[in-house]
């Protein structure tokens, strides 16, 4: 038979026999330009970090003008991490009742919740850090370990390692996919951009929060809204990716090939 | 003291991270090796005018709902007529489905009915009972919300030429996955757990998992080997590793698909998957240093069949690694825990139990083809806590069993949700 006759190059496979027909040229240039782009972005990693923590900065100096905010830094693993060093205020014993109240009705009512269970779940654990953080504060407020200053080390730290692993994992991740070179790069870039900027106006807004409404919400900030947060947009931007490849993909039957 | 005790919650927390990092870079292989890697065809092509004596079993419970729709799709399967009976196993039902399974065996001579009003209610008992009055060397089960194509029979059958197939596991998809947002999520998960991982560990030479539907296994090993252990929920899970324990295979079939109603309701699904987890993890109690022993497997089988044993202990570890965090936070000790900490964010995505992660996910609809539905992929981060205070749940209700032998079993069936006949 000649090959312009096999019908089975004109037939997009079923999906139980599809396997992605492969350039393993292209393969290995995707691994190869990735790796070259996170060995890139890994050594402006403390460049990035001084940028990225000034900005915080001269935006808190606009946004209180009364208030001292200073860089500084400390060694964290291989990075010399900056960080922003200012005061917050602990809660009055009134506010911390005031949020264990607000904060057991609406654990109560996300318990009783029987509509998409999956997120009020999730959401009943946040507001039970809160309970705990507020039981904290009504009685051993005096043994809180963090100030403001050590919690932006603290974050900063946790967010450095946080995207240096995030970037190595999307760099796995995006190299076989079956797309065109150059989109895989912008992509990648993309996703490490995203998280990293996205990254710091997260650390500036709970900032933000931790100076106006104290301490208190601390733990949950840390353990709800830290760098669990840089996996959504990942995975959100990853997800999108995914799926513009699979629209095109299923244009194009000669990008298949059946499974022998 | 506190120093210990810091030390002990450090110590944890590292293990249970190493144990993520583990799984996380299995499913890498798993979704590596689907995309890019050989991919092994099960025997579903061989054309054979021998096929083996099949008996199809459907295991029903206030089954009205969904019972004709399958034994209808059942009767019009393609299969030799002298080589093929079904049997509807009605367990103690207190609805129409009897009246509904002794229409439809009037009708047709191959249709075997047991009706069970006495002895030990569930699944596996009912399986028990209805293998003394098989006929067929292999025996094929499907669940009653299952709607099984023409071919299937014939597909699943087929690949018992191979001697040492002990059971075969087919591929099972939604047909409501666009009702809600739990059912779409639940296709997703399908979809990476059989078309990515499932192939994978069958392309690896792994441990493919028998599903205990959609699927069956030779009625000899299973009766020479005492039948189902019916103090175990996932007679599924238990019968995969009864089959490598002692020397034979299960195949995935992967072309070998079949319609499937999935949970709508979360209160339902919460029920689901709190058994799955008491199954299985009855069966990691019972197989764990039997698998590790076994002369029929080959290191890497070992290993993978112990991950595989441990996925619905993880779950627990993890929540409880979380509670350590937040005990750590507040001690002031967390710092050189943060990297660490990374580690657990990462199985938050991988979603847990056999439930896929994120990127055997996006393979998974990359080559099913599904465009529009990978973008809900973050939303599985919401499944963390649900699934993990479910399958926690599930462990602690099997570790009870496994110190008090003897516990009372009862199944707990999942409710239909199906309002109109699919099946025209």
């Amino acid at each position: 038979m000649r090959k312009k006759d096999n019908l089975k190059e004109k037939i997009l496979p079923h999906r139980a026999y599809r396997i992605i027909k492969l350039d393993t040229f292209e393969l290995i240039g995707s691994f190869i330009a990735i790796f070259l782009i996170f060995i890139a972005v890994f050594s402006f990693f403390p460049l990035i970090l001084e940028k990225g923590i000034e900005f915080c900065k001269e935006f808190l100096d606009t946004l209180y003008v009364s208030a001292v905010f200073e860089i500084n830094h400390r060694n964290f693993l291989i990075f010399d991490v900056p960080y922003i060093e200012t005061y917050g205020k602990y809660p009055t014993k009134n506010f911390a009742i005031l949020t264990l109240i607000v904060s057991f009705i609406l654990a109560i009512a996300l318990y009783k919740n029987k509509y998409l269970k999956n997120i009020s779940m999730t959401l009943f654990v946040l507001v039970f850090i809160n309970i705990l953080s507020a039981l904290y504060f009504i009685f051993f407020s005096q043994y809180f370990p963090y100030s403001l200053s050590s919690f932006s080390y603290l974050f900063i730290s946790t967010s450095v390692i946080n995207w240096a692993v995030l970037m190595f994992i999307f760099g796995l991740l995006i190299a076989p996919i079956p797309a065109n070179f150059f989109l895989k790069i912008i992509v990648y870039i993309l996703i490490s951009l995203s998280v990293v900027v996205l990254g710091f106006l997260r650390y500036l807004l709970i900032i933000v929060v931790l100076k106006e409404y104290t301490y208190i919400f601390m733990p949950v900030l840390f353990l709800g809204f830290g760098i669990i947060v840089d996996y959504v947009y990942a995975v959100m931007l990853y997800g999108f990716f995914v799926s513009f490849v699979t629209a095109s993909l299923l244009k194009k039957v000669d990008e298949w090939r059946w499974v022998e | 003291m506190g120093g210990i005790i810091i030390l002990i919650l450090k110590g944890y927390i590292l293990t249970v991270a190493g144990l993520c990092a583990l799984y996380a870079i299995r499913h890498l292989i798993f979704a590596y090796d689907r995309l890019l890697g050989k991919q092994r065809i099960f025997y579903g092509d061989i054309i054979d005018d021998e096929l083996p004596s099949v008996s199809v079993l459907v295991p029903m419970h206030n089954e009205e709902k969904v019972a004709p729709n399958i034994l209808k799709l059942l009767v019009e399967a393609d299969y030799p007529r002298d080589r093929y009976e079904v049997i509807p196993i009605n367990d103690h039902s207190e609805d129409k489905t009897k009246e509904i399974i002794d229409e439809f065996a009037q009708k047709y001579d191959f249709i075997h009915p047991l009706h069970r009003y006495s002895g030990k209610r569930g699944k596996p008992a009912g399986l028990n009972d209805a293998l003394k009055m098989v006929k067929g060397e292999i025996v094929l089960i499907f669940d009653a919300d299952y709607l099984p194509p023409k071919g299937i029979i014939k597909e699943l059958a087929v690949n018992f030429k191979d001697p040492i197939v002990g059971a075969v596991m087919g591929r099972v998809i939604p047909i409501n996955a666009d009702k809600n947002l739990l059912t779409k999520l639940l296709d997703l998960e399908r979809c990476g757990g059989y078309q990515v991982d499932q192939q994978a560990r069958y392309n690896l030479n792994l441990i493919p998992q028998y599903g205990g539907t959609v699927g069956g296994f030779r009625k000899d090993i299973v009766l020479e080997t005492g039948g189902f252990d019916e103090n175990v929920l996932a007679e599924d899970t238990e019968l995969t590793y009864r089959m490598y324990t002692s020397g034979y295979k299960v195949v995935y079939a992967n072309r070998a698909e079949c319609w499937e109603e999935a949970p709508e309701d979360w209160e339902v699904r919460a029920r689901q998957v709190k058994r799955w987890s008491r199954g299985h993890n009855q069966v990691m109690f019972k197989y764990f240093f039997k698998v590790l022993k076994s002369k029929h497997l080959t290191f890497f089988q070992k290993f993978d069949g112990i991950l595989l044993l441990m996925v619905y202990l993880i779950p627990a570890l993890l929540l409880l690694g979380w509670l350590d965090l937040l005990i750590l936070f507040f001690l002031g000790d967390i710092n050189i825990i943060a990297p660490v900490f990374v580690m657990l964010v990462l199985l938050l995505f991988s979603g847990i139990g056999n439930f896929a992660p994120f990127y055997e996910i996006a393979t998974g609809t990359m080559i099913d083809g599904l465009t529009k539905r990978v973008r809900l992929l973050p939303f599985l981060m919401f499944n963390f806590v649900f699934n993990g205070v479910y399958i926690t749940l599930g462990f602690w209700q099997a570790f009870l069993d496994f110190v008090k032998r003897n516990r009372e079993i009862h199944w707990d069936k999942t409710e239909r949700f199906r309002e109109e006949e699919v099946v025209e």
